[in-house]
């Protein structure tokens, strides 16, 4: 039932997002399992990202909405320099963990990891060495992370 | 995206239709069909290699429709089922909130984080529909919450003091006629001066009996009581007070007269007893 209930509702949001998607946000299936989809960020305008495209993978937990796609099942599959986003490509974003809410939608996930692009963490940071260097020399931060930007997302 | 905008061109067409008489219906029902099947066709040739048929596409169209419903689950996204609304006034089916309640500890409103509990959810009752819930209950889910209509509505505290007084009178005078009421009248200074709690306890034994019968009467008396207290307070106005304290009397009542004046009498005997007994002690 609770798997019924799961590929209902992630049809629905599959047509939502297709219909209307969010703003430089793209997902769909990847392959035949509607479990598993793809989806792109368009990095924000004003952030050192701008430009790029990166690509996620995320997978729906078998109870979801109940539960949010976890750790390690959505993924940036672009290498990206970010203090809450590791070399595996896993996102450190509260409403992934304890603030997830099954009113949230795939959507919306996008637009957070989206503005989290543009405002990073650096005070519960995944990586942090990045992190420091946000902190402490903003420049060199913003530079090589439009470096990594051109180099893995263009 | 073109399917998005031709959608939006249509929207304002299907509202026209909405508004347009009634009489018209047949054709508005058609043209809204047509109208809407175009877009989903159109916005299906994206998702699919347009490989759609007719009704794969009208599927699609109840879909569409279905999206713009305000009456969607915020949790499965879908028509509600056994609807139920917090307090936040937030809508779910009974069986997903009751889900989310299991798996979350903090048992917060997914909408709004409002701390929500199980016993507060209110159902909502349309009408039909509870035979056609697309979900099979299980076991595991009990049925939701009852409806918890509001009790009648008690009298409260300033309308003891106030309507006491004339619930007592209208007590009293009604079953007597005219002739008992000029006596009740005339002494009803000395009666009300001297009984203020009692004829209030009286009137709460009255209504109380009432209130089980007939809700709506004792609503329209108890406004118009203490109209009629005020008017006896005066006892300038005393047959208009006779007419309408007897009328309320009628209006109120939904026992048979005899019973009524069985009850009446008793309570003033009753009364006059408790009388004697507070002036000679």
């Amino acid at each position: 039932m609770g798997d019924n209930r799961a590929t209902k509702r992630i049809q629905k949001e599959l047509a939502d997002i297709t219909t209307d998607p969010p703003s430089n946000c793209t997902a769909g299936v990847m392959g035949d399992n509607l479990y598993e989809w793809i989806s792109t960020i368009i990095g924000p305008d004003d952030s050192p990202y701008e430009g790029g495209i990166f690509m996620l993978h995320i997978v729906f937990p078998v109870d979801y909405p109940f539960k949010p796609p976890k750790w390690r099942r959505i993924q940036f599959k672009t290498r990206i320099y970010h203090c809450n986003i590791n070399s595996n490509g896993d996102i450190c974003l509260d409403i992934l963990k304890n603030n997830w809410s099954p009113a949230l939608n795939i959507g919306k996930v996008l637009l957070s990891i989206s503005s989290l692009l543009t405002d990073p963490n650096p005070n519960d940071p995944l990586v942090s060495t990045i992190a420091e260097q946000l902190l402490n020399d903003r420049v060199a931060h913003d530079n090589k992370a439009k470096e990594w930007t051109i180099r893995f997302a263009k | 995206m073109s399917g998005n905008n031709s959608q939006s061109d249509i929207k304002p067409t299907i509202e026209q239709d909405d508004y347009e008489d009634n009489n018209n219906n047949n054709n508005n029902l058609n043209n809204r069909t047509t109208t809407t099947t175009t877009t989903t066709t159109t916005s299906s040739s994206n998702n699919n290699d347009g490989s759609e048929q007719s009704s794969s596409s009208q599927q699609q169209q109840q879909q569409q429709q279905q999206q713009s419903s305000p009456f969607e689950c915020n949790i499965c996204f879908d028509d509600v089922s056994e609807p139920v609304v917090t307090q936040c006034g937030h809508l779910f089916c009974w069986t997903c909130i009751f889900q989310w309640l299991q798996h979350n500890s903090s048992q917060q409103c997914p909408v709004c984080k409002a701390p929500i509990t199980k016993e507060k959810l209110i159902p909502i009752y349309g009408r039909g529909g509870s035979g056609e819930d697309p979900r099979k209950k299980s076991q595991s889910i009990p049925q939701r919450p009852p409806g918890r209509p509001e009790q009648a509505r008690p009298r409260g505290r300033g309308d003891y003091n106030g309507g006491g007084s004339g619930g007592f009178n209208d007590f009293f005078n009604s079953p007597f006629g005219s002739g008992v009421n000029g006596n009740i009248g005339n002494s009803g200074v000395s009666f009300s001066a001297g009984f203020g709690l009692f004829p209030g306890l009286f009137g709460i034994h009255f209504y109380g009996n009432n209130n089980n019968n007939n809700n709506n009467n004792n609503n329209n008396s108890s406004s118009s009581n203490s109209n009629s207290s005020s008017n006896s307070s005066n006892s300038n106005s005393n047959s208009n007070n006779v007419s309408s304290s007897s009328l309320l009397f009628i209006m109120r009542n939904s026992m048979t007269s005899e019973e009524s004046i069985f009850v009446s009498r008793l309570m003033f005997a009753l009364g006059l007893l408790l009388l004697f007994f507070v002036l000679f002690n």
